[in-house]
């Protein structure tokens, strides 16, 4: 049944988000057409409506996975959703199989929108400097790091974003209307950043990044609770320590959002 | 005849607010069986909690044996007083979804009734009026052979001739060893087509008999009955 889900999901949601990717391909056409062409006023506006496409299409794409999520289950179209013959758990497994999909197709249209106006601008020199000098010092994998800090952190917003659609239409909050949504989400985010951030400084596994000696990056036992100390004192830093028990949150905090969000699913579900 | 729906002391609360009071019932295949009562007296938390689409509640709930789950949802064909069908979806693609996930669904009838009644498959859901919606979604809930019809208001909101045409696909098209539960308020229109009638009011069943047994004991019909009960 998954399958048959995620077909209608991936038809369903293919309605709208390709529509911005088309926008951003011609609109990047225009930068590359206006830099052949060599027209200044033309190649500069292209360049800046792109560079504001680029960040607009990620953000719209979570706006338009939220919406969907809301409307294919909490909203009319949920009384047909939640009486098909699947396990509630499949519904959101399709839901977020289809976002995480949009997600990392939006963050590419993102990355390629940003570099097209950068090339637009002629900044491409810079951004090939910035790269220059990673390699200097060794780190030009570090950039690497991003795409599973990526993939975490949109999961972790995926998972909050679901569990609190699915808490608000929850009998007690039926009262509150379309708020009760934003509210939990407000309020669960805020909670979750307080306990990120103090698993971060007090878990002792860290990245200590060397930055007296030849610069270096390794893992370490220690907290960040020692390196915020000596900061505050205004000492000299000789490294930095980033806690990695933050990321260690998030990953444990995904699978209980999901999880959660799929026990209301099938225990708790009342419709409006 | 057998059971095929079965509750024991269902009782449902929305906060503080009790909807359902201790609420027993047995339903059995091959009967047609009117839920009647007032706006907001509870048929539709009911029928909800039938269809699987209400789970917090106290009591016992069967359908063929289970409680309200997958398996139960493939049983029940369902129609919400409400359109749930995606305003992007044409009709057509609303008959793809039907038939991707309920293995009971015929699809040729499907077509035939879209004929019958002039509506264009094609046409999107969104640009359809209400009846015509209201239509779309009966016609596919009709087309599944189900065990079980679930219909909450299927009336509601039609005109007279509009009317005539929804009970007559609900009557051509329910298999024989099913059970149609129909919830409605317009009782003038749908009190020949049954064979039970279940009465809700002051969250509780009032009645919960056959019609010929109302007709033989107590001398009335289901709408006599219907007025004498909810009396003003």
């Amino acid at each position: 049944m998954l399958n048959k889900l995620l077909k209608h999901e991936f038809k369903d949601t293919a309605r709208i988000i390709p529509m911005f990717y088309l926008i951003s391909l011609i609109f990047a056409s225009m930068v590359l057409s206006a830099k052949t062409l060599d027209i200044d006023w033309f190649r500069m506006t292209t360049s800046f409506v792109l560079l504001l496409l680029g960040i607009a299409v990620s953000i719209v794409t979570f706006v338009v996975i939220a919406m969907r999520f809301y409307r294919n289950l909490y909203s009319n179209e949920g009384y047909l959703m939640f009486t098909l013959p699947v396990k509630p758990h499949l519904l959101l497994a399709a839901k977020g199989i289809a976002a995480f999909f949009w997600m990392l197709l939006s963050y590419g249209v993102t990355v390629c929108a940003f570099y097209i106006s950068l090339y637009g601008f002629g900044l491409t020199g810079e951004l090939s400097m910035v790269m220059d000098q990673l390699k200097i010092y060794g780190m030009e994998k570090v950039i690497y790091l991003f795409v599973p800090m990526m993939i975490l952190a949109t999961l972790y917003l995926l998972g909050q974003i679901y569990f609190a659609i699915t808490m608000a239409n929850r009998p007690a909050f039926h009262s509150m209307g379309g708020a009760a949504a934003f509210l939990v989400f407000i309020a669960t985010n805020v909670i979750l950043q307080i306990a990120e951030a103090i698993f971060a400084i007090f878990v002792p596994f860290s990245v200590e990044i060397d930055l007296v000696e030849n610069i270096g990056v390794s893992l370490t036992s220690q907290n960040m609770f020692g390196y915020l100390l000596e900061s505050m004192k205004g000492a000299e830093p000789t490294t930095i320590v980033i806690g990695f028990g933050g990321y260690i949150f998030e990953i444990i905090m995904v699978c209980i959002l999901f999880y959660v969000t799929s026990r209301i699913m099938k225990n708790k579900v009342s419709l409006r | 005849m057998g059971k095929i729906i079965e509750i024991i002391a269902l009782e449902k609360k929305y906060g503080s607010k009790k909807v359902l009071d201790n609420i027993s019932l047995t339903l059995e295949s091959g009967t047609i069986v009117g839920l009647l009562g007032p706006n907001g007296c509870g048929k539709t938390s009911l029928i909800k909690v039938m269809a699987g689409l209400i789970k917090d509640y106290n009591g016992k709930v069967l359908i063929d044996g289970n409680e309200p789950g997958e398996a139960s949802k493939a049983l029940i064909s369902y129609l919400p007083e409400k359109t749930y069908l995606s305003e992007n979806y044409r009709a057509r693609e609303a008959m793809d979804f039907f038939e991707d996930f309920y293995t009971d669904f015929d699809r040729k009838k499907a077509e035939e009734m879209f004929q019958q009644f002039k509506l264009d498959p094609n046409q999107k859901i969104k640009s359809m009026s209400k009846g015509m919606q209201e239509k779309v979604q009966l016609i596919l809930v009709m087309s599944r052979r189900a065990k079980i019809y679930l219909l909450d208001e299927p009336l509601g909101g039609l005109d007279p001739a509009s009317r005539k045409a929804m009970l007559d696909i609900i009557l051509n098209n329910y298999s024989e060893d099913s059970v149609v539960l129909i919830s409605t308020h317009l009782i003038h229109d749908v009190e020949r087509i049954f064979d039970k009638v279940i009465m809700v009011g002051d969250r509780r069943i009032l009645i919960d008999d056959t019609v010929d047994n109302i007709r033989e004991s107590k001398g009335k019909s289901v709408v006599e009955l219907f007025e004498e009960v909810f009396k003003c």
